[in-house]
């Protein structure tokens, strides 16, 4: 058993005790001097400290992925290989990245311009060709800049000269990581508790003793709620030990999803599987926020805004649970009680997350609506999903963002059964519709407001069904 | 020359700290180390967005141990020079 985490910083290994419990971001900046990666929003939004983080693609391949340290703690990347933008430089000369901002006036108050640079280069490595617009726009959604205007920024992404590149893989690689990963960790200071199993059933165990220790993912929300000091990460377990866990795969026309794979790993496995999901997750979150949540950290933070919930409610999603003496496949339909309450015992520890496969002649659809486009929170979001022959064979609908948990409405799902798609049919589904939802104010919206949205999405659906099957 | 001429002949080059800003060796504010007892500068905001100010109360805030000076729109609109509202030190 190990008493402290392993991190490869700009290729330096630093062995880490008490500073396991601080966010990346303040680690880098106040115990090692490295003041180039910044912090603004502190929440994950704006990007200003972007670091890149060592990842192993499904083909064992490796690459340099954004991530954002103000909301990551240092133990949570255990084994971690980062690199932050004192790292980019070769020879004390600019690399293309640098140069190519730096030449394009790219730069104002240059307060957010390491961040930028940080996901410009995950662009460049990752990608063999030359960057396209929309390509560098996707991957920059995690990036605000206040005063320089994106117009520069994108310009100089353009223009970055690959051939002079030379790729920070080539240049930081270090393949003694493994070592360390077989074993597992225990961190004890002060108030201070970071767990870190090797198995499931130890994992278990300290479930079952320590019912106030808390299993943390990637923290991409609970980390905000730290930094703005609304919890307090101080008792954590992390399952990033546990390999069976980082596995996605189909049984049985099933997909079976581990606690430690990320939002970006789903998306790029549900391409050509459930194209659908695949496209909704391009506008679940920034990069840097999908290459370190996880489908099961949405689950068990189980918002009623939670962008996978709909999806999961109408694909017959079902949470796998283990304890010490057995485990359980929850249907998702059934795991929310209430408000943040799920239907889980406190022994018990949520290894996976399946869903099924989406028969393709089903006409099926997932709305959000949120402030901005990417990057926001949902302020509604929906699925929708028929079996459609001349009239409706089934319905299956869910939404989120409409009252203390994401819910499938029944009531509209039973009366659009057999129906035949008319004006008439589509004013009395909206009807019943509308109340089966109890919306409250808050920030994002009024009650009335998501009504409507609501409304919205749901005859767009139907439009959209009539127009390509009827 | 004139000042279009001027205009004429002048070619953009990059902003002088952008070699900095690029590779995150610019030294901002918040990169500084504070020195031992630095003091600094807090902004207290009203809770409401929309409020009419009737009174100031600084009473409770003397009281705290770390407060150095307060500072109102007051202080700095009547004095010639920017006082404090009150000193501790």
């Amino acid at each position: 058993m190990r008493d402290f985490v392993v991190l490869t910083i700009n290729g330096q290994r630093h062995e880490i005790k008490e500073a396991a419990f601080m966010m990346l971001s303040d680690y880098l900046r106040q115990n090692l001097g490295l003041k180039g990666t910044k912090i603004v929003c502190a929440e994950g939004d704006c990007g200003a400290c972007t670091v890149l983080c060592l990842k192993k693609r499904p083909d064992e391949s490796l690459c340099f992925e954004p991530i954002n340290s103000c909301i990551a703690l240092v133990g949570l990347l255990d084994n971690s290989q980062i690199l932050t933008v004192e790292a980019l430089k070769e020879e004390g000369q600019l690399n293309p990245v640098q140069e190519a901002l730096s030449a394009c006036h790219a730069s104002q108050c240059g307060f957010c311009t390491p961040g930028f640079v940080m996901a410009l280069s995950a662009l460049i490595e990752n990608s063999s060709e030359v960057l396209g617009e929309q390509q560098i726009k996707n991957g920059l959604t995690g990036n605000l800049c206040r005063c320089t205007g994106y117009q520069s920024i994108i310009e100089a992404a353009v223009s970055i000269n690959k051939n002079s590149y030379t790729p920070l893989l080539e240049r930081y690689n270090e393949p003694s990581l493994k070592i360390v990963k077989s074993e597992a960790c225990s961190i004890i200071c002060d108030d201070n508790e970071f767990l870190a199993p090797k198995t499931i059933s130890q994992a278990c165990d300290i479930r079952s003793k320590k019912p106030d220790v808390r299993i943390v993912a990637a923290a991409t929300d609970l980390g905000v709620l730290h930094n703005k000091n609304k919890t307090t990460l101080n008792k954590i377990m992390s399952l990033h030990l546990i390999e069976e866990l980082d596995t996605i795969n189909i049984v049985k026309d099933r997909i079976i999803v581990g606690a430690l794979v990320s939002l970006n790993r789903l998306r790029d496995y549900t391409k050509n599987k459930t194209p659908e999901l695949a496209r909704f997750l391009n506008i679940f979150a920034s990069p840097q926020i999908k290459n370190v949540a996880t489908l099961v950290g949405n689950v068990a933070n189980g918002s009623p805004i939670a962008d996978t919930l709909p999806f999961l409610l109408i694909a017959d999603g079902q949470v796998h649970t283990r304890d010490s003496v057995s485990s359980r496949e929850i249907p998702i339909t059934e795991f929310y009680r209430g408000y943040k309450s799920l239907a889980l015992k406190p022994s018990e520890i949520i290894t996976h997350v399946s869903f099924g496969l989406i028969e393709p002649s089903y006409f099926f659809r997932l709305y959000k609506i949120s402030q901005r486009k990417d990057l926001d929170i949902s302020t509604v979001n929906a699925a929708f999903l028929v079996k459609f022959a001349s009239s409706i064979t089934f319905a299956k609908i869910a939404v989120g963002g409409v009252a203390a948990t994401a819910l499938r409405l029944y009531k509209t799902e039973d009366f659009l059964k057999d129906k035949i798609l008319d004006d008439e049919v589509i004013d009395q589904a909206a009807a019943i519709l509308h109340s089966e939802i109890k919306p409250i104010d808050d920030l994002r919206g009024s009650a009335k407001y998501r009504h409507a949205v609501l409304d919205g999405f749901f005859r767009q659906y139907l439009s959209e069904l009539k127009k390509e099957r009827m | 020359m004139s000042f279009l001429d001027i205009l004429h002949e002048t070619k953009s080059s990059p902003h002088d700290s952008a070699h900095l800003h690029v590779a995150g060796e610019s030294e901002y504010i918040d990169d500084i180390r504070p020195e031992h007892n630095e003091l600094y500068v807090g902004l207290l905001y009203s809770p409401y967005a929309r409020a009419r100010i009737k009174e100031i109360n600084l009473s409770e805030i003397i009281r705290l141990k770390d407060i150095v000076a307060v500072f109102t729109a007051q202080s700095l609109f009547y004095n010639k020079r920017v006082c404090p509202d009150f000193r501790v030190y």
